[in-house]
């Protein structure tokens, strides 16, 4: 069979970028983690249809796929918002207070820890360390370190972003 | 080749040096237990219930994916051991809800029987189990997530034998959930095999759900009645009641199929005829097994030579078939078992076991879904292609295989044969091409010029087809595997049950030559591709004597039925796919008055005064010669050809009668190329009718991608939708489609 794989699924710029990924690699299937986070990067998390294009362009069962999908907490299987908040909760972070940022955040934006705001901006999440203890509390919006974390920092940051 | 010394628990033993300690421990009689391994699966290390002590090892060793080393000493019974597997048990059972009296795993679990041995009485966890809801995924499979001890024993099989399915691990660590991806249906055929070697209750199957306990029941090792593999099966029974299946894994293949591990229940259906019956005027009316012989030997008496036919189903044993044999020459009567119109004999080829498969270089399969006629065969090709074998797969409808192989073509319906035929003589159709990329050609045409060539042809090859493939393969050198429909054509053909085909047999009751027929194991509405001459030779017929399980299409015209027995109930032998003799064994007395075919034609020869016999010592196999059969590629034309298959769940002997199993594909489907259903203006699951001269049906629509335009699938094998009627004689028509 001619294995069709619709190319339109993703943006140009992320094809590009999936077949590079993929000729780095002398067996195509260790590119699998770096293509799966390439297609949420474009697409904001990973659903059924992205899975499934995912393993056919991989010649792999979905099951299979969705294994290693669900395997790592940094794949997101559920529609997040604009803003996927990381608050890392671990322990540097939480000495210096994560769970009070953690609150604040909840009241500030009307949702609690996994929930997503109504208008689709903001989902908050907690996570393990960041990797950052040196200047705890820390967070990560998106790709990007937060860190020094106060209740009015928050506040700035969560208003800066549009 | 050298072996390695190594001692444990003070016995020495001499293995080969890539064997495992565990493996090393079995040789000595040493009792290491485990969860996760799997002699047939690779050493996965996951449940460290094997950890045993190694001197000079710092650390306690998985004995399971530990090679041995020359002069090892090994320890299992040091308190150290002890401890860590009264330490790996407390954790297995720290959500494991302890629900044995109500699991249908107790009396055969692991789990159960490793505690006993090793475990401690109490455990030290207070909180609260977390546990899961039970997850049906449709009628054969159960799974509880709960009792589950993740040795990814069954995620092994679905990855490592079946070529990947659904099945897989989802989450980690703790989380963990094994399941299926996207579907609460679970049903690839091999389903059987995560129930047969779960170690725990986890995945059980729903036949078997608060039935009855394992140890009230009494097995007796058996063979497989659904094809002509013939898997050893040990056949469990309780009070005269068939209720559950195991597998003797070594023989022939470690795995089985979801048809020989569901498809029983028909044994002990209530519907079962277990009386012989007569025709008065329209209704049936029970008659003694005395009288009936008498009345049907009067009958056949007033017959002439040639003017009595014998129709016998594909899965006789021998010992039946000696007795057909004998009854039918002491009448100078007509016999065949081709009930599937076939116009072709078994052929005769060199390969003498299934390990020929599995070590073969390159594997062609033509025409037919290896998997759904010979399930286990594909499990084989695929052992095959996992170490290095290509395998290309042919056909006109989609196949188990298919995707899971390096090579696939769907090609048209109507262009199979003739695409088979080119190939075979090095040829690549253009039609085929067109189906293949560039890399694909290019491993095909690596595979036809090699000498290690298998090639297997599927039960739809045509007579013409299977003739030139014996000539090619034996001029060439290739290895030939020539399929069967029934699990016992080999043997019936050995036995020389064939005359001019079952058609042949129809068509002479409908010319008024033949004008009794007895029929045996079959309904022919259901198997032979031509029910419209089926109906008029049955309503023509002046004397019609039906032998089955059940009172089915055909026995509705019979003037006598008589009760026959299930394999279950019945010893004999049967001549496997590679040529040698297997024996099955009788599990349970016969229901009723039902009995073996061999006894009936014999009560009835014996009130004729002739004498049948049961006798097959003298059979021997390795003179069976070659029949060549000259039949001419029929070329079906027309605005859609299809091709009718069984669907794999209704593919069963009696499948109609096993709930359970059939209800796995409950409806019929067509299989639509996406330009045909877009000319149609259908969608996935809309209806159409598929209609010609002969008939009208509807069917629900499947689209595949890649299946080939005017080119379609239809399933068959339904109760009370005998798609038979579309067809004349062969499995592929043309026919019309509309929009419902």
């Amino acid at each position: 069979m001619k294995a069709v794989v619709d190319r339109s699924f993703v943006s140009e710029a992320t094809w590009q970028k999936i077949e590079y990924l993929m000729d780095r690699y002398p067996d195509a299937r260790s590119a699998l983690l770096q293509v799966l986070h390439a297609v949420q990067d474009e697409k904001g998390y990973l659903d059924m249809e992205a899975i499934k294009w995912i393993a056919k362009l991989f010649d792999l069962p979905p099951a299979e796929v969705y294994s290693v999908a669900s395997f790592y907490t940094m794949y997101n299987l559920k529609r997040v918002g604009k803003y996927l908040i990381q608050v890392c909760t671990n322990i540097s972070c939480m000495i210096n207070g994560a769970e009070d940022i953690v609150k604040h955040i909840e009241r500030k934006l009307g949702i609690k820890v996994g929930e997503t705001t109504p208008d689709g901006k903001f989902t908050l999440i907690t996570v393990e360390c960041l990797g950052s203890c040196g200047k705890a509390p820390a967070m990560m919006i998106n790709k990007d370190y937060y860190e020094n974390l106060t209740p009015e920092k928050v506040d700035s940051i969560l208003d800066s972003l549009k | 080749m050298s072996t390695v010394k190594v001692t444990i628990d003070g016995i020495t033993v001499e293995v080969s040096p890539d064997a495992t300690i565990l493996q090393a421990a079995a040789k000595a009689g040493v009792d290491i237990p485990y969860f996760c391994y799997h002699p047939f699966l690779k050493p996965a290390g996951l449940c460290r219930m094997c950890l045993v002590e190694v001197e000079g090892m710092p650390k306690l060793a998985p004995a399971c994916v530990t090679q041995v080393r020359d002069g090892m000493v090994v320890k299992t019974n040091t308190e150290r051991v002890k401890k860590a597997r009264e330490g790996i048990i407390e954790f297995q059972l720290l959500h494991h809800p302890l629900d044995c009296p109500i699991c249908d795993q107790a009396g055969e679990c692991y789990l159960q029987d490793i505690t006993f041995r090793y475990g401690k009485a109490t455990s030290r966890f207070a909180d609260e189990k977390e546990l899961y809801p039970t997850k049906f995924y449709g009628p054969l499979i159960v799974h509880e997530q709960s009792r589950c001890i993740l040795c990814k024993r069954c995620v092994r099989f679905s990855t490592e034998v079946a070529g990947g399915t659904e099945w897989n691990v989802y989450w980690r660590a703790a989380h963990s959930i094994i399941g299926a991806y996207d579907t609460d249906t679970v049903a690839n055929y091999f389903t059987a095999n995560l129930v047969e070697i779960c170690p725990v209750g986890a995945i059980t199957s729903r036949l078997y759900r608060y039935k009855t306990r394992i140890w009230k029941l009494d097995f007796t090792r058996s063979v497989c009645d659904h094809c002509e593999i013939g898997c050893s099966l040990d056949l469990g029974v309780r009070e005269n009641q068939l209720f559950k299946i195991k597998h003797n894994i070594m023989d022939p293949t470690p795995w089985l199929c979801d048809k020989g591990y569901y498809a029983f229940d028909y044994v002990n259906h209530a519907e079962r005829i277990l009386f012989p019956l007569k025709r008065n005027e329209k209704k049936m009316v029970s008659v003694s097994s005395e009288d009936v012989s008498d009345q049907i030997a009067k009958a056949l008496e007033g017959y002439k030579e040639g003017e009595v036919a014998l129709i016998v189903s594909p899965h006789i044993v021998l010992e039946d078939a000696a007795a057909v044999k004998s009854f039918a020459d002491a009448l100078k009567a007509k016999v065949d078992y081709r009930v599937y119109g076939e116009d072709y004999l078994p052929l005769k080829t060199g390969v003498s076991d299934i390990s020929d498969v599995e070590g073969s270089k390159n594997i062609l399969i033509l025409c037919g879904d290896v998997a759904v006629s010979h399930p286990v065969l594909a499990l084989s090709v695929l052992k095959a292609k996992f170490s290095g074998a290509n395998v290309a797969v042919i056909s006109a409808n989609d196949t188990y295989l298919g995707e899971r192989s390096n090579v696939f073509a769907l090609v048209p319906a109507s262009k199979e044969e003739a695409i088979a035929k080119d190939l075979l003589e090095g040829r690549l159709n253009d039609a085929l091409k067109q189906a293949l990329s560039e890399s694909e050609l290019e491993t095909l045409r690596s595979m036809l010029q090699s000498e290690d060539l298998m090639v297997i042809l599927g039960v739809r090859a045509s007579s013409a087809l299977r003739s030139l493939a014996y000539k090619i393969s034996s001029d060439k050198g290739w290895k030939l595997l020539a399929l069967d429909r029934g699990s016992n054509p080999k043997g019936l053909f050995a036995m020389g049950l064939y005359s001019d085909g079952v058609g042949g047999i129809l068509k002479g009751v409908v010319d008024g030559k033949v004008k009794a027929l007895l029929v045996f194991g079959v309904d022919l509405f259901e198997t032979y591709p031509d029910a419209a001459l089926v109906k008029e030779a049955l309503s023509s017929v002046e004397f019609l004597v039906v032998g089955d399980l059940f009172f089915h299409e055909t026995a509705a015209y019979a003037d006598y039925f008589l009760p026959l027995v299930s394999f279950a109930e019945d010893s004999g032998t049967v001549v496997n796919l590679f040529w040698s003799k297997r024996r099955r064994r009788r599990a349970m007395e016969p229901k009723g008055e039902s009995t073996s075919l061999r006894k009936w034609l014999a009560s009835i020869a014996d009130r004729l005064g002739v004498n049948v016999t049961t006798e097959v010592e003298g059979l021997d196999l390795s003179s069976v010669e070659v029949k060549l059969t000259e039949g001419k590629v029929e070329q079906v034309d027309g605005k859609f050809v299809a091709v009718v298959e069984p669907p794999f769940y209704r593919s069963a002997k009696y499948a109609g009668w096993c709930s359970n199993f059939s209800e796995a594909s409950a409806e019929p489907k067509v299989v639509l190329s996406i330009e045909d259903a877009k000319a149609l203006g259908v969608k996935e699951g809309d209806k159409v009718v598929v209609e010609n001269s002969r008939g009208r049906f509807e069917f629900r629509v499947k689209l595949r991608e890649g299946q080939p335009a005017s080119s379609v699938v239809l399933d068959c094998g339904y109760d009370r939708f005998p798609v038979n009627l579309l067809l004349t004689g062969s499995w592929k028509v043309a026919v019309d489609l509309k929009k419902a």
